[in-house]
């Protein structure tokens, strides 16, 4: 399960899985009961951003179906993806 | 731009009927030949586009797939689609039934439901039944041409194979 607060939006995604090689994405977006009719409108207006199409989003499903492809070649092994950490890294700022 | 589009304005409800099939089929055309920088001119400068489901649509509930509120952002879309977004490459045919419509003399306005099944087509060939759902527009004349005032998609075929980024 995933929350998520782009903006002034509240969404909560389920990452249900449906078997060995599917798994299914649900999208929920919250208002809030305080919420304005023009508020309501600007979170509906921001779910074209970070909704289940939105121009943010929308290769989440994408990039989780090609993991998919690549882990299902070998169900016996094990891998893991290191991001960063391992080495320095020097990175150039405003300053030099 | 389609050649429906520039014919003269029609003048009865037989004639808008007509005009407002041959829009929708047009607008099916233009999507499955890959023209999706033509997609903003089937709209209304301020034309509401919807993808949304059964589900919450029957609830009414406002927040569906894919929203556009006025050309402005159809154009986003478009522009999104050939320089930011990352999808395989693929094309859709679409089978759109024979629209049922009504005629508002007050407005001026077509209203229609139709139909449609649209097939996903992969680089590979790989042929998949994508969605299934009806289109309800509100179709409206503008400058001498029928356009959509509202089109909203909803999808009987509520879950979406990895990604919507060509408009339906």
């Amino acid at each position: 399960m995933c929350i998520q607060f782009t903006l002034n939006s509240l969404a909560i995604r389920f990452f249900a899985p449906k078997g060995v090689d599917k798994t299914e994405l649900f999208w929920i977006y919250l208002g809030y009961g305080r919420d304005t009719e023009e508020q309501s409108q600007m979170r509906v207006m921001q779910s074209n951003l970070t909704g289940a199409a939105g121009l943010v989003s929308l290769e989440d499903g994408c990039i989780n179906e090609f993991v998919q492809r690549g882990t299902r070649n070998d169900p016996e092994c094990s891998s893991f993806m290191e991001m960063g950490g391992g080495s320095p890294n020097p990175r150039r700022t405003l300053g030099d | 731009m389609p050649s429906v589009i520039e014919k003269p304005v029609a003048q009865s409800s037989d004639d808008q009927y007509r005009d407002a099939a041959e829009l929708i089929a047009s607008y099916g055309h233009a999507m499955d030949d890959g023209e999706i920088d033509l997609w903003p001119q089937f709209f209304m400068p301020n034309g509401l586009y919807l993808i949304t489901t059964k589900e919450n649509h029957e609830a009414g509930l406002p927040i569906g797939i894919m929203r556009c509120v006025g050309r402005g952002m159809m154009i986003d879309r478009v522009k999104a689609f050939h320089t930011a977004n990352i999808f395989e490459p693929h094309t859709y045919n679409h089978i759109i039934g024979h629209p049922t419509m009504s005629y508002d003399k007050a407005t001026g306005c077509v209203t229609a439901r139709s139909n449609f099944q649209v097939a996903r087509i992969m680089e590979t060939g790989q042929m998949d039944l994508y969605a299934i759902g009806k289109y309800l527009d509100v179709i409206q004349e503008e400058g001498g041409s029928l356009k959509f005032k509202e089109r909203v998609v909803v999808l009987d075929s509520r879950n979406v194979d990895i990604l919507l980024v060509v408009p339906l």
